[in-house]
This record gives C-alpha cells, structure tokens and sequence, in this order.
C-alpha cells in the first residue's frame, strides 16, 4: 500500500492540495508541514478522494487547521472525502465543524 | 489467512502501519464497509500501543480479524501499562497539544464512537484488546 503523496495547486482565491494514500502516525507530518503553512497564507481545499485512511493524527491537524484558518479569515474546505474519511470525520463527532464541497466552484 | 480468521504479527513501529493498512484491505472476510471501519478501529489501536505502550522492547503485537455475523477483532500484546490504556479510554477528551501542533485525544473517542463493543482484559502475561464491530 502507498504511503502519501501530496499535490500542491492554486486558484485564485485558494491553495488546492489533492492528497492519495493514508494520513497516519506515520505519515502526517508532510501533511501537517503543508497544511499549516497554506491555512496562514490562504483558503485552502483538500481533496481527500482518494485518502485511504485517515487516523486521528490526520485529523488532529484537520481540527488545528481549522482553528488556524477561523483566527485570520481563511477557510478550510474538505472536498470530494472519500467514504473512510467521511466516516473518520464522523466517528469524532466534530463533523458539523468542517465545511464538505465538491467542486471547487463552491470555494468562497 | 484462512476463511474464518485473518491474522497477522507485527513489532510495534510505526513503519508497520502500511502492512497493517494492506492486512485490513486484504482481509476476505470483511465487505466495503466493514473494512472502513476496522481500517480505522485498527490502525487507531496499534498507533496507540506504538506511541503508549511500555516495557515493549519488540514483542510483537498479535491481530486477528474474525467474522461469524458480526466482525470481532483482537489485539494481544505484552505491556506494563495496560491500566493507563484503560483509564485513557474511559476519559478521552480532545485537547490541543502544543508540542505536536495538533489536536489529540481523538482516536479513542472515534473508536468507542464506530464499535458497537470494546473490551479490555489483562491476562496473565499479555494484555487483550477486544473490538466488535
């Protein structure tokens, strides 16, 4: 099984990262590194479509992204999650925090 | 693997997550859904014992995955902190942690919140996690 890869794009209003592969203990950090660092400079969409997994670390980082982005106007969008991360995302019951798209023609 | 059990053995480390992942996505007994969720239940589990569990060294982790109508899966492991997994799970609350820049306490929550059971049992030399699905 791959591990993660991670695409970086941009439109005009946000950061796109498409992400395959599994967000765990031990693959995250890239994740983390890339996610915070997009989140301060603009809004930012993961494509989770082709996530396989996605532990409580991935979403650890999720919450604290969110957090990050709410402080300085910028959102955190969830596009497209595939149904593991559908199901992570609600197994914590922090589901109605996170704002689910499904094309980036709904990015505010 | 064989048509009732599915098991595997695997050290404690991180680096084994990716042949824990492929072990749940290859287990024939489990159906599209089922493998979600014990992909889940699974991996949260072994990251714990990975990142909490003590006096390890590498004695291995022992996984099985069985089906007879509901999904049951085990962990057996060797540790001398099994009550602090138990306390954990009994007052897992998430909290954001400063050091790791993220919020934890979540994996236990998502695991009480997918099995419809989960039992502790320490036995005489390992300790026994128990999941149904």
């Amino acid at each position: 099984m791959e591990n993660i890869a991670i695409v970086e794009k941009s439109g005009p209003n946000y950061a796109l990262l498409e992400v395959s592969g599994t967000i765990n203990s031990y693959t995250y950090t890239e994740f983390q590194e890339k996610v915070y660092a997009l989140i301060k400079e603009t809004n930012l969409v993961l494509d989770l479509s082709r996530v396989t997994n996605l532990s409580s670390s991935g979403l650890g980082v999720l919450m604290a992204a969110l957090d990050d982005g709410e402080s300085i106007g910028k959102k955190l969008y969830i596009m497209k999650p595939s149904e593991i991360v559908r199901l992570a995302i609600e197994s914590t019951g922090f589901n109605e925090m996170f704002t689910v798209i499904y094309s980036l023609t709904e990015v505010i | 693997m064989n048509n009732r059990h599915c098991r595997i053995r695997l050290t404690p480390d991180y680096a084994n997550l990716p042949v824990l992942e492929s072990f749940v996505m290859e287990c024939p007994l489990l159906d599209g859904s089922e493998t979600n969720r014990a992909m889940l239940v699974v991996t949260e589990y072994f990251d714990n014992i990975v990142m909490h569990g003590k006096g390890l060294s590498k004695k291995p982790v022992d996984i099985s995955v069985s089906k007879n109508g509901r999904v049951r899966i085990a962990l057996a492991y060797r540790t001398s902190n099994f009550g602090d997994m138990t306390a954990a799970d009994a007052s897992a609350k998430p909290y954001f942690d400063s050091v790791t820049r993220r919020y934890r306490g979540l994996g236990l929550r998502m695991c009480q919140n997918l099995a419809a059971e989960i039992s502790y049992r320490q036995g005489l030399f390992k300790s026994f996690i128990t999941i149904i699905l």
